[in-house]
């Protein structure tokens, strides 16, 4: 026999409950895995790499950003693509959250910014994908 | 404009899978949700 359906307002209060659940966990999860590395005096790998395999987004951002500075474009493309259209987004978001402030006495940034973000980010994470594995 | 009920840290339902989606994937952009309105909750006050 089935569940009668539960109410509208039922759901949403379990899909919310689920929700912060969920954020407490990935905080929770987050905190514990660098605390357990940085107990052990190491560096703390990347959560993301450690549970799937795979690279994320800004994964060898860093090091992108070193080979670029050094001159050496090709080597700074191989290990992340995007780290100067990510830059330049991260410069521009911290550009438009000081306007802001100093409008509104608030911190916002325009919707257009999200897209943005999302953008740069899924092109970053198919490159890194599509790239040398070696560079992950 | 923010929208919506709270779920956590002044987040609506949107602001919070962000949030999650960022603390897996790119942990450096978690303040994201907190900046744009559309991913805040309505104040309660």
């Amino acid at each position: 026999m089935s569940e009668p359906l539960r109410p509208p307002r039922d759901r949403d209060m379990a899909v919310r409950r689920g929700l912060r659940m969920a954020a407490w966990c990935a905080v929770i999860l987050y905190c514990g895995w660098n605390l357990y590395w940085l107990c052990r005096l190491r560096v703390p790998p990347a959560l993301f790499l450690a549970l799937t395999g795979l690279p994320s987004p800004t994964t060898g951002g860093t090091r992108s950003f070193r080979a670029l500075c050094a001159g050496e474009w090709r080597e700074s493309l191989r290990w992340n693509a995007m780290t100067v259209p990510i830059l330049a987004l991260l410069s521009a978001s911290i550009v438009g959250l000081f306007l802001s402030w100093l409008r509104t006495r608030r911190l916002r940034l325009p919707q257009w910014f999200l897209w943005a973000w999302c953008f740069v980010l899924i092109a970053a994470w198919a490159l890194k994908l599509a790239g040398d594995r070696a560079y992950w | 404009m923010p929208q919506g009920q709270e779920v956590f840290l002044g987040l609506n339902k949107n602001g919070v899978i962000l949030l999650i989606v960022l603390i897996l994937v790119c942990l450096p952009l978690c303040w994201l949700p907190w900046v744009i309105d559309s991913m805040k909750a309505e104040s309660s006050e």
